[in-house]
């Protein structure tokens, strides 16, 4: 009788030692994780501009150029040097991650360049890096969205 | 007390091993000894080059990575395409191979910040060098991997082949050099500077094609930067005051007068004393004034209008003076041309 109460209170712990186990034994289920399509919708101003790797900002005026991007059209406000001077549709080489930016002016050709698309201080920036004139000039517009 | 001076003798050898090996940690280094290259050549001459150098590292346990070996020349030159370089060295031979503008530079957000490519880190730490025009770049070459330790001295050299003048242009040019480590990048730290930049004297390059000589090596009264643009790149008119005797040398404002000229054969005036014209001195009392324009838009001309030309002036306030080429009554004149 001793032993039999003895064993019982060994099946009991081994019983909630199962149940421990069993319990701590979930499956995580790791729900895969998609990359939202990046959205460039909005007015974007220029933040920076280089030539060749010298800074142009402070010796032109950047201020009154704007390009807004709405569904697939974009519209341009004041000229600069660019790769397209009229309005037109635009497109990504891929949604979520892009390499490439395409812009094709209404009745013209399109032109592409590669772009980056960095968060800097929570705030998402557009890298533009293109030639306007000589081939071996290259500019890189920095955009930030216009407020 | 025995048991003390064990402890004393323990912590003295201990401080003293730590002193030598902060001594030479502390020696890491990487130095260009000496270039021989010659100080004239004709346009299209292949010009050899010999640099010899020295890395000491303390690497513990030992890395293994390429040497960087960067030199700065003509964009026009296309040095990518027209430098050739094999190396011998104590740790082995071999060629260096250009690094594509591609590929981020060593030495993380501390000494490359921004994440740029090699050429562009390097323009960042040492611009144009002793050079007085911007249509220079830095054109970036990487050896074999090779694997430095602890306490060790690497000595070699570096033979380089340069085609100049890709352009066609004579030039005037002081080239400059810079080695540096493949993992590391430009670093200078408590354990030494893991790069070493060298500067030559004016190599003349003559016999050009073009009839166009671009001397990099003088200060000059006007310039346009870059040197080979079109009417819709950016450019910058430079008015260095202090180049040489004129009567603007002094002066606190100094604007721009210009006519441009078409491919058409019209020509277009700027004359006016406004915003539009002004140079801006780019420090107070430095003599040295810019202004960057867009031609296209600064001329006004039509989307099927191209500029071919430009003559100009640069006044004082009031157009009572005006300075030209080398201070004569010549304009100074510009062609909008990419090579």
């Amino acid at each position: 009788m001793k032993s039999k109460c003895k064993w019982n209170y060994v099946g009991i712990v081994i019983v909630a030692m199962l149940m421990m186990v069993w319990s701590s034994c979930k499956v995580e289920k790791v729900t895969p994780i998609t990359e939202p399509n990046k959205q460039l919708s909005g007015s974007w101003k220029v933040l920076k501009a280089t030539r060749n790797g010298t800074d142009l900002t402070a010796g032109y005026d950047f201020t009154k150029f704007r390009i807004k991007f709405e569904g697939s059209n974009y519209t341009l406000t004041d000229e600069l040097p660019f790769l397209v001077y009229e309005n037109g549709s635009f497109g990504l080489d891929d949604p979520q991650y892009p390499f490439k930016i395409t812009f094709t002016p209404t009745g013209g050709s399109a032109a592409s360049t590669a772009f980056n698309y960095p968060t800097v201080d929570g705030k998402r920036r557009l890298e533009l890096n293109f030639s306007s004139g000589c081939t071996q000039t290259t500019y890189v517009y920095t955009l930030v969205e216009a407020e | 007390m025995n048991f003390n001076i064990k402890i004393k003798a323990k912590r003295l050898w201990t401080i003293l091993a730590c002193t030598i090996i902060g001594v030479i940690i502390a020696s890491c280094s990487f130095k260009v000894d000496k270039v021989d290259q010659p100080y004239t050549a004709k346009v299209g001459d292949v010009i050899d080059i010999t640099v010899d150098f020295t890395v000491v590292t303390n690497e513990n346990p030992s890395q293994t990575g390429p040497m960087i070996f960067a030199m700065l020349m003509p964009v026009g030159w296309k040095g990518a395409e027209n430098t050739t370089i094999e190396y011998t060295s104590t740790k082995g031979d071999g060629k260096m191979k250009h690094i594509p503008d591609s590929e981020v530079a060593a030495g993380g957000s501390g000494f490359n910040p921004g994440g740029l490519n090699w050429p562009a880190n390097l323009k960042r730490k040492f611009g144009i060098g002793n050079n007085f025009i911007e249509d220079l770049e830095w054109v970036v070459f990487r050896s074999e991997d090779v694997t430095y330790g602890n306490n060790e001295t690497t000595k070699g050299k570096l033979f380089i082949k340069l085609k100049v003048g890709a352009d066609g242009n004579d030039a005037n040019v002081r080239l400059a050099y810079v080695i540096t480590s493949g993992r590391d990048g430009l670093v200078v730290n408590e354990f030494g500077t893991y790069y070493n930049d060298f500067y030559t004297d004016c190599l003349s390059v003559t016999g050009g094609t073009t009839g166009d000589l671009i001397d990099f090596c003088s200060p000059q009264l006007g310039i346009i930067n870059p040197p080979k643009s079109l009417d819709n790149d950016f450019t910058t008119i430079v008015f260095d005051s202090n180049a040489a005797t004129n009567p603007l040398q002094g002066a606190d404002a100094v604007y721009f007068k210009g006519t441009a000229v078409t491919e058409d054969g019209q020509t277009i005036t700027v004359d006016e004393i406004s915003d539009k014209t002004k140079l801006t001195e780019t420090l107070p009392g430095s003599g040295k004034f810019q202004k960057v324009i867009w031609p296209r838009k600064f001329f006004n001309i039509s989307k099927t209008q191209k500029l071919v030309s430009l003559s100009y002036y640069i006044t004082n306030a009031s157009k009572s003076v005006q300075v030209g080429y080398n201070n004569t009554a010549e304009p100074f004149k510009f062609k909008f041309k990419c090579n």
